[in-house]
Order: structure tokens, then sequence, then C-alpha cells
């Protein structure tokens, strides 16, 4: 049974904590509305992201490092202030982030995080060169941050920053600027070609999205185009046929003056096959729209008596001009009401019992309703045809198959009857089956799913 | 076509095909009741608002207005809503269509299908005693 399902997540994902953390987290970080390119607002969401966890870093490190050393005068200290007046800047640009100026957060952030390293490297000369190491920390949030010309500019400065350090701070020597000097140039160098190539690989996928997309709607464009030159084709080629069977039938009414005999004759062939084709041109139509998807199966209430009555209306003149007994078997436990598409089941029947009169020479074809399993409901279609060798069993329900070769120019029809009923049956979650053997009839049993409750759900398939 | 025929006394045939009016047309004249054509559902109500038929055959596919829409209108007023209705068509017949259109699955036909024969004999059927009485028995 198909049954629409949806993915919502369990209670339990919903409860867990994990979950709350990444919904908040995504609540906080959340662009703002102006910005709707999607690589902006990765770049301000990464940013918010970065902001929330580094702006309470400094002065969460600074009291940290109180309790190791209490002797510490925060209020004199040069480095509280410094860290101090880092954080709420950093809150600063957290808050830029959420606007559309995010991008003057980035810089802003970034400068400052710089400056502040530079000004701690001032403050406390000693530990120069492992404060210089966090340059490289901007350096390498510049590259994922910001736009590369904006990086390169703050790459600049902090070069720049580097070797003004030992001529404003007369404690340090200018030797002992040269390895960060290098390694800042060197991973520098990494951090730009490394978001160049990424921002090429960027733009390739974004240049292939866009063309995926465009494919994607010339195909829909497409398939329209095709639904309505199907349905306008159907149109077009039933009006002209209708018209030559409608004047036939005039002629054969004896509405057109007597006929002579040979007259009478071909008028009875031009109708034929003008039957046929018009069969045919439906069957060939049908098959390119289930094979396309592109047929609707309802789940309704419909009252099988009624289809049952439907069905040998429409077909009981067939039988008759065929001298065959058509007979409808109402199962006293039928029920009033069943779920299913309607027009698709008569379509079904139709093309059974058409099959099955077709191959039957004298006798009768019976249709019957039968309970298969607590849902499952049979329509079953016996005739005292010629039956079906064994080894034509499986191959009858592929398109345009027939027993042989000569058996379509014996007995006619379009060689699609069959295969409308299995792809029906498969698209309503059902099956067909033929039990048969030569001499003495067959019979063929379509099951289906046919007393589910009302609803579960009203489309069984829609079109794709 | 008016004067030739007592008031409310003809069947209007409504189709946008022209073969398929007068194909209509030559057996519904077997009835010996004079045959109206309309080539559109705008056409049809303004006949049925002059004078309105003993029957009316209704394609379902036509342009400007369809049959579909000419059926909605004629049920809205009182004076056509028991207007008997053929509706005869190109496209899918059976139980649903039947239930759309709240028409008796009888009275809807598919063409083809030697509907012809049928459809006279429904129509016969519709018209009783509007039909005389030597062509309603030598069917």
């Amino acid at each position: 049974m198909t049954s629409t399902t949806t993915s919502v997540p369990t209670k339990a994902a919903m409860k867990s904590p994990v979950w709350q953390i990444g919904k908040v987290w995504e609540w906080l970080a959340e662009p703002a509305k102006s910005v709707t390119q999607p690589v902006q607002r990765r770049r301000a969401r990464l940013l918010a992201s970065l902001m929330i966890i580094f702006a309470p870093l400094g002065p969460v490190g600074y009291f940290g490092s109180l309790l190791a050393f209490p002797i510490r005068q925060p209020l004199q200290d040069p480095l509280f202030i410094l860290t101090m007046g880092t954080s709420v800047v950093l809150f600063a640009a957290y808050w830029l982030s959420r606007t559309h100026r995010h991008m003057w957060g980035a810089a802003l952030a970034l400068m400052t995080i710089s400056a502040a390293t530079l000004a701690a490297g001032a403050i406390v000369p000693a530990n120069m060169n492992t404060l210089l190491i966090y340059l490289l920390v901007p350096i390498m949030l510049g590259s994922m941050l910001l736009p590369a010309r904006a990086t390169i500019a703050l790459i600049a400065s902090n070069i720049v920053g580097i070797l003004l350090m030992p001529t404003v701070v007369p404690a340090i020597h200018f030797a002992a600027v040269i390895i960060p000097l290098i390694y800042t140039v060197i991973l520098s160098l990494v951090a730009v070609v490394s978001s160049g190539v990424r921002a090429q690989d960027v733009r390739q996928i974004e240049q292939q999205s866009q063309d995926l997309a465009e494919a994607v709607r010339q195909a829909e464009i497409a398939n329209k185009l095709k639904d309505q030159f199907l349905a306008n084709m159907s149109h077009e080629l039933r009006t002209p046929l209708n018209a030559i069977i409608g004047f036939t039938e005039v002629m054969l009414m004896g509405l057109a003056g007597e006929l002579n005999p040979q007259i009478e004759r071909a008028a009875q062939r031009i109708h034929f096959n003008s039957e046929r084709l018009l069969k045919l041109i439906d069957d060939v139509l049908d098959i390119a729209k289930i094979e396309a998807g592109r047929v609707e199966i309802l789940r309704r209430p419909f009252k099988p008596a009624e289809l049952l009555e439907t069905a040998e209306m429409s077909l009981r003149p067939q039988a008759t001009k065929k001298e065959l007994k058509l007979v409808t078997m109402l199962d006293p436990n039928l029920p009033k009401q069943l779920f299913g598409d309607a027009k698709r089941l008569e379509q079904i029947l139709e093309n059974l019992v058409t099959n099955a009169m077709k191959f039957t020479e004298q006798g009768s074809v019976t249709i019957s309703l039968q309970r298969q399993s607590v849902e499952e409901w049979a329509i079953v279609v016996n005739d005292t045809g010629i039956g079906i060798p064994p080894h034509a069993q499986e191959t009858i329900f592929e398109k345009f198959r027939q027993i042989d070769g000569t058996s379509r120019r014996a007995y006619g029809g379009t060689g699609l009857g069959l295969a409308i009923v299995r792809e029906l049956s498969l698209l309503m979650d059902g099956n067909v089956k033929v039990k048969s053997s030569l001499g003495s009839g067959s019979t063929f049993t379509v099951t289906l799913p046919l007393l589910v409750p009302e609803g579960t759900s009203n489309v069984w398939k829609t079109p794709n | 076509m008016a004067g030739a025929r007592a008031m409310g006394r003809y069947i209007l045939v409504v189709d946008d095909d022209p073969d398929a009016r007068e194909i209509l047309d030559l057996v519904l004249a077997t009835l010996e009741i004079p045959v109206v054509q309309a080539r559109d559902g705008r056409e049809a109500l303004h006949l049925i608002d002059e004078d309105c038929p003993l029957l009316l055959v209704l394609d379902l596919s036509m342009p400007t207005l369809d049959g579909r829409a000419v059926l909605e209108r004629l049920r809205a007023k009182p004076e056509t809503a028991a207007l008997p209705v053929l509706v005869f068509t190109a496209g899918n017949t059976g139980i649903e269509l039947s239930d759309e259109l709240r028409i008796p699955l009888s009275r809807i036909m598919r063409k083809g299908n030697l509907s012809m024969t049928n459809l006279r004999s429904i129509a016969i059927e519709i018209l009783g005693s509007a039909v005389r009485a030597d062509i309603r028995i030598g069917l």
C-alpha cells in the first residue's frame, strides 16, 4: 500500500538537547533577510557563529588567568582593558553580522583581533613570538569571511604592524620579528591561494547548478508542451475519424439512400477499420501517458455494482454482434461501496472483456468481482475461447504482442489492451494473472486493493 | 427555421465540428422532428433562450462556451433546468463523467462505437410521444 509519508523528526529526536542547541544556534546566527545571495548569507552566518564563540573568549580567558595569578590588579592592567575592549568590538561585529553590513562586521572584527594581538605583543614583549602566532587567526578567518582584496589588505596591514613593532616598542629588537614575519608571509600565501582555489570551485559549482536549473526548466517546458501535444493530438486525431465513422453509420442506417450489397459490404469494412483505428489511437495515447507517468490514479468511493453494469452496457453491442453470451455475476457479499479509480477500473474491464471476446468464437464471457483477502478484490474475466498456450502466458502482456504474428491479422486488435491492463493494475498496487489451457478458455484475474478506508489519501498516484 | 415549426418542438444539436452536426442532423431527422444546429455553447444558449427545445444533444469540448458551462447555465434557470440533455463526446465517458455532469450514464455517449443507432433509440426514449408512433415502433 502506498501512503504519503513525510519525514518528520521523531519525538525522541525533537527532545534531544543537541537538537535544541542546533536550533538555538541557527536562530542566533540567522543573517538579515536583506542578505539574499547564498555566498553572502554563508559568510554572515559564519561570522555570527565565530563572534558568538570569540567575543566572550577573551574575558573568560583573562578571568581564568586571574585564578592562576591572583596578584594582578585588573583595572590597572593594560591587558585587561585590551581584552575587554576587543570583546566589546567583537560583540558589535556579531550585531553587524545580523544586518546587511555584515562585511563591515567581519572587517572590524578581524582588524581588531589583529590590532589587539599586536598591542598584546607590545605590552608583553617577552611573549611576543607566541602572541604573533595568533595573528594567523584573523588572516585565516579573513580568507573565509572577506573578499580576496580585503584579505590581502588585512595581510598587508598585519605585516606592516609586525614591521612597526621594533620602532614603536624599543624593547623589541628587529631580529625578533623576522621569524614571525616569515611564517606570517608563508601562511598568508597558503591562505590566499587556498581561498582562491575554493572560490574558483564555488564559482564552478554555482555555474553548474545554474546550468542544471536551466536544464530542469527546459525539461519542464518540454514536458508541458508534450502533454499539451498529446491532449491536442488525441482530439485532432479523433475528430476526423469520428466523422468517417459517423458518416459510414449514416450510410449503414440507410439514411443516404438504399445500398447495394457491395457498397454495404464496403461501408461495413470502412466502419470496422475506422473503429479499429480509433481504438488504436486511444490505446497508443493511453500507453504513452501511462509510460510518461502522467496518469493520475484516484482513490474514491464507487459503487461496484454500477461499475459492472456500465461495463456490461458498453460491451453488450460487441457481444451481440458475435452472438456471445455476456454474463455478469454479482457476488452477494459485494459491498455497496469500494474505494478506487472507477474510470481506470472500467478501462481494465473493457480491455479484458474486449480481449476475451476477440478470442472466443462461441459460448460466453463472464465478468465478476471476487473477494481475495480483507482488502483485496479481483476483477475476474472468464471466457470459453481458444485459450492461451503456456509459453505465451507471459508475453501477452507485453506491448504489441499477441500469441504470434499471424494472430493479429486473424483476430484484429491493437495488441495494447493487455499491456494497458497490466500497467494500470501495477499503478494501483495490484497485479494481473492469467490461467488458461489451449481449447478450454482463459481466466484473467486482476487483484487490487479496493477496500481501503476513506481518508488515507484520495490520490493514489499523481503524475510525476 | 423557427417559422417552419411549432414553438418548442425541435431538437437542438450543439457541436463545433460541422461534420458531427451534419451526422447528428441526418440521424435525428429520421424522427421527423425539426433539428436545429448550434456551433458552440453561446449560440446554443441564445437559441434555447428564444425557444426551449425538446432535447439537447451536446458536445463537451467546444470553443468560447463548452458543454459543461452550457449545462451549468441551463441548470441555473428554472425554465431550462429540466431540459433533457444527451451528451455526445469524443472524450472519455463513464461513471465519473456521469457523476460530474449529474447526467445518467445512459445519456452520455461516446462518438464512434455504433453510437448512431444507439443515439437514435435513446433519443426516441427521451422524446416519447413527441415522436410519431409509427416511427417509434418502426425501430
